[in-house]
């Protein structure tokens, strides 16, 4: 066992600071601007020959208000399931909260 | 292939999450569409039933985009989303609530790693002396010693990483993660004395070329061929008690420095002064490691997507399964329709493969290999003969390699001077198989059709397993009746009869609910002539709602008819139906209150999906379906199901969605058992020795009061939680001590 190791982790539990961030209901994206992916990334998929990214990211192409989107162009290849997740968020799942969107499929 | 959009709920400090989605799209829609997901406190309701509380805070960490389905190769999606947000109004008060449920417990387990971090220090200075001492062994013993202590290293670096990580990206800690922790922690705690024990052993043995090592027969430790630390101690005596009549596991493994061919293991008769046990009463297995899907829920978790080594099946014949690790394949061997054997890869998720696949294990144990630098796990099963003498036996286990001997194994087993009292509790399964019924299947081995001889092999190893009252799919007539008998000649009590060959259903027409009761009558008919007291006819499968409200008509008219109304269910289910429904089968954990609410209107409460069937968890099996129901005030367990195949039942990688739900796979001539079986089997015993328990304590006599309170004490604290293989052996103390 190497000592250091655990050592090491207690200055990292200490130095964080427990008090986490609060939770906030207040969450929109519009794609507008120069956001690019606006913080959205592969999430998980089935295994790592599922999916190929042709393009994902900001676009012009379409959009249901303004002048962008965001879009995913995929190519897969085998499994059955692909995520791409959001930013981190904190959204309290209490009240009568929803989330509310617009998808185009072609 | 769909799309949809989702959410992804975070129920800290718990392990839990959930993804909830929007309706998925399954086709191009050219047209901008509206979605919305509910996120607010209907959360709740989620959160008790995955949990059984509510002491966590509820919230969204992501939304998604999701696309699922079996992905054809080269298939394109281009999907566009926009103008996400979040509306409406959040419940007040939520950042204090946040706080108390989740940073307080943080704070909480950042207390805990002080002590923790004096823990790893002191196991830390013992792993080195083992290290230390190591070097001087000879060079076979010193790698696999080595090799051991460096995986605990390993762990300790991963753990503390996790751990700092986990802090860093969310500021928190999970009250499971930090369970996960301790219990890495406390796996160090018992691999650093077994690496000393280990090291004693080799040294005390340096002309030996394999090592035994004896760990206990149901635990939640997996032994794996190649996986080090090895959580067990080496020895030479294997050591089991058990009653008259009671079957008992054990287990061994034997690691080689070098390949072992042919290698065969023979039981002596195992003796007491003047009474002898034959060979016979021993049952020997290896144990067979193979691959197997991810595993999602409670029991266990494995990520899907991959392929993992898993110890399942025990086998006569190893050689049933070959394991190709290059590809990740299990391939199964079989007679094919031209007579001659083959091996058919039964990994694949094409599973027309599959279709002739006529799986048939040997009927005697067959010569094995371990591969050199290996680990080989074998089975032991003690069925105690019911009129044998009590005593302590002692016997052998001889291994010959080649026809040679080569090492051996002293058995040491105390046969116990009482018997157990029946089973406080019914153990039901969901048993698929039918005889004479045509197969809708498209395999020759599937989880429904039988022929008779097959289950009649299935309701014997019910039975031997203590699961006595599994449910009948037959229908009424000439099938049904052969399937009684074969009950009554298995030895299988009657006393409940729970079928799904009869089904209540929901009309409210009078001429139909007529009908249905005369089917019923003829039901409770047959059944009387088996001397079954009370035939129980099921509902709607998993109901809710109006669904479950609208089963009342036909649960009176099954009732008026003598008959008995059952069905799988949730919470809310008594509140709606619980004056007609003689028995719930309720989901998830085991709810005492919900006990007391069937119990106050003389109805009954069974348990399942704690987990389902199918999870090699042989110690959560144990604990779940035997202590825990105890504790919960349940009067049963009635867990999904025997077998169930989604795709084929033999292939774990052909359904996208479920893992085949097996905890005995069907073969040509009967079943072959699992780990997670004999864990059950383990269930049904532990309870049997505490009612053995109750009843000494209740008569006592009045020499022996003083020990029967604290008996009734221990009993009454006792933490079910704990190690059950102590909880066991304290049980039998108290039996005889009273």
């Amino acid at each position: 066992m190497k000592t250091h190791v655990s050592i090491v982790l207690l200055v990292l539990l200490g130095g964080m600071g427990l008090y986490a961030a609060p939770p906030s209901p207040n969450y929109q994206q519009d794609f507008e601007g120069e956001e690019g992916m606006s913080g959205w990334k592969a999430w998980a998929q089935s295994g790592e020959n599922t999916s190929e990214v042709n393009f994902v990211g900001s676009s012009s192409e379409k959009s249901h208000s303004g002048k962008q989107s965001l879009k995913f162009d995929l190519t897969f290849h085998e499994g059955s399931y692909c995520y791409w997740s959001s930013q981190a968020l904190k959204i309290p799942a209490t009240g009568d909260l929803k989330l509310i969107g617009y998808i185009y499929v072609e | 292939m769909s799309v949809a959009f989702g959410r992804n709920l975070d129920l800290p400090p718990s392990l839990a999450s959930g993804v909830a989605t929007a309706t998925p799209i399954k086709q191009a829609s050219k047209k901008w569409q509206y979605f919305e997901i509910e996120i607010g406190d209907n959360t709740a309701e989620n959160a008790i039933r995955l949990l059984g509380t509510d002491k966590v805070y509820r919230y969204v960490d992501r939304v998604a985009l999701m696309f699922r389905g079996k992905f054809q190769p080269g298939q394109r999606a281009v999907v566009y989303v926009d103008d996400l947000k979040v509306t409406g109004k959040a419940k007040a008060g939520g950042e204090k609530e946040f706080e108390l449920l989740v940073t307080e417990e943080s704070a909480r387990q950042l207390a805990n790693a002080t002590e923790w971090k004096r823990r790893i220090g002191k196991e830390a200075a013992a792993l080195h002396v083992v290290i230390k001492k190591s070097e001087t062994l000879p060079q076979g013993f010193k790698q696999h010693v080595l090799g051991s202590a460096a995986e605990v290293e390993r762990m300790a670096e991963t753990l503390t990483a996790q751990v700092a990580g986990k802090l860093k990206s969310k500021a928190w800690i999970r009250t499971s993660e930090a369970v996960a922790w301790q219990e890495n922690l406390q796996a160090m705690q018992r691999v650093v004395p077994n690496l000393n024990r280990l090291w004693e052993y080799c040294e005390a043995n340096p002309d030996r070329k394999n090592i035994i090592y004896l760990p206990a027969a149901i635990t939640g430790q997996t032994l794996l061929p190649k996986a080090l630390p090895v959580e067990a101690a080496p020895g030479d005596v294997v050591e089991l008690s058990a009653t008259p009549g009671e079957y008992e596991p054990a287990t061994f493994a034997i690691f080689s420095n070098d390949e072992m061919r042919e290698v065969t293991l023979q039981v002596s008769d195992l003796k007491s002064g003047q009474n002898v046990l034959i060979a016979g009463v021993i049952d020997l297995r290896v144990v067979k490691v193979w691959y197997q899907a991810g595993i999602k829920g409670i029991g266990g978790y494995r990520p899907g997507g991959k392929r993992y080594l898993v110890p399942e099946l025990l086998l006569k014949d190893d050689d049933l399964i070959w394991l190709d690790g290059a590809k990740q394949r299990n391939l199964m061997r079989h007679r094919n329709p031209s007579g001659d054997l083959e091996y058919v890869d039964i990994s694949d998720p094409d599973v027309k493969k599959n279709s002739d696949v006529l799986p048939q294990d040997s009927a005697q144990l067959q010569p094995f290999t371990i591969p050199a630098n290996s680990l080989k796990q074998l089975w032991l099963t003690a069925h105690i003969p019911k009129g044998a003498k009590p005593g302590g036996y002692q016997g052998r286990v001889r291994i010959l390699v080649g026809g040679k001997e080569y090492d051996q194994l002293t058995i040491k087993l105390t046969v116990l001077p009482f018997l157990l009292e029946p089973c406080p509790h019914v153990h039901s399964f969901y048993h698929h198989s039918r005889i004479g019924a045509k197969s809708r299947s498209p395999f020759q081995i599937n989880y429904a059709s039988r022929s008779e001889a097959q289950l009649e092999a299935e309701l014997r190893n019910m039975n031997e397993h203590g699961l006595t009252s599994p449910i009948t799919y037959q229908e009424y007539g000439e099938g049904l009746i052969k399937v009684l008998e074969m009950r009554k000649r298995v030895g299988m009590p009657a006393k409940s009869l729970f079928t799904i060959g009869q089904r209540a259903g929901n009309s409210s027409d009078p001429k139909q609910l007529q009908d249905l009761q005369q089917k019923v009558k003829q039901w409770v008919g047959l059944a009387k002539k088996y001397g079954y007291q009370n035939v129980y006819i099921y509902g709607f499968d998993e109901a809710k709602g109006d669904e479950m409200a609208s089963q009342r008509a036909a649960w009176k008219a099954v009732r008026d008819a003598g008959g008995k109304a059952f069905a799988a269910g949730y919470q809310g289910s008594f509140e709606a139906v619980g004056d007609l429904q003689d028995l719930i089968v309720l989901a998830y954990k085991p709810d005492p209150k919900e006990a007391e609410k069937y119990h106050s209107v003389g109805h009954q409460i069974f348990s399942y999906a704690n987990p389902q069937c199918g999870p090699e968890v042989p110690e959560t099996f144990r604990r779940n379906y035997g202590l825990l129901l105890w504790k919960s005030n349940f009067d049963g367990a009635m867990d999904y199901a025997y077998h169930r195949g989604f795709g084929h039942v033999w292939n774990d990688f052909d359904d996208v969605r479920y893992r085949d739900h097996v905890m005995a796979y069907p073969t040509v001539d009967g079943v072959i058992d699992t780990l997670q079986w004999e864990g059950y089997r383990e269930a049904v015993d532990d309870t049997r020795y505490l009612a053995t328990l109750q009843k000494k304590i209740i008569k006592a006599p009045k020499a022996k009061r003083q020990e029967a309170k604290a008996a009734e004490k221990w009993r009454e604290d006792l933490d079910i939680d704990g190690d059950l293989n102590v909880i066991s052996k304290r049980m039998i103390e108290w039996i005889l001590k009273l």
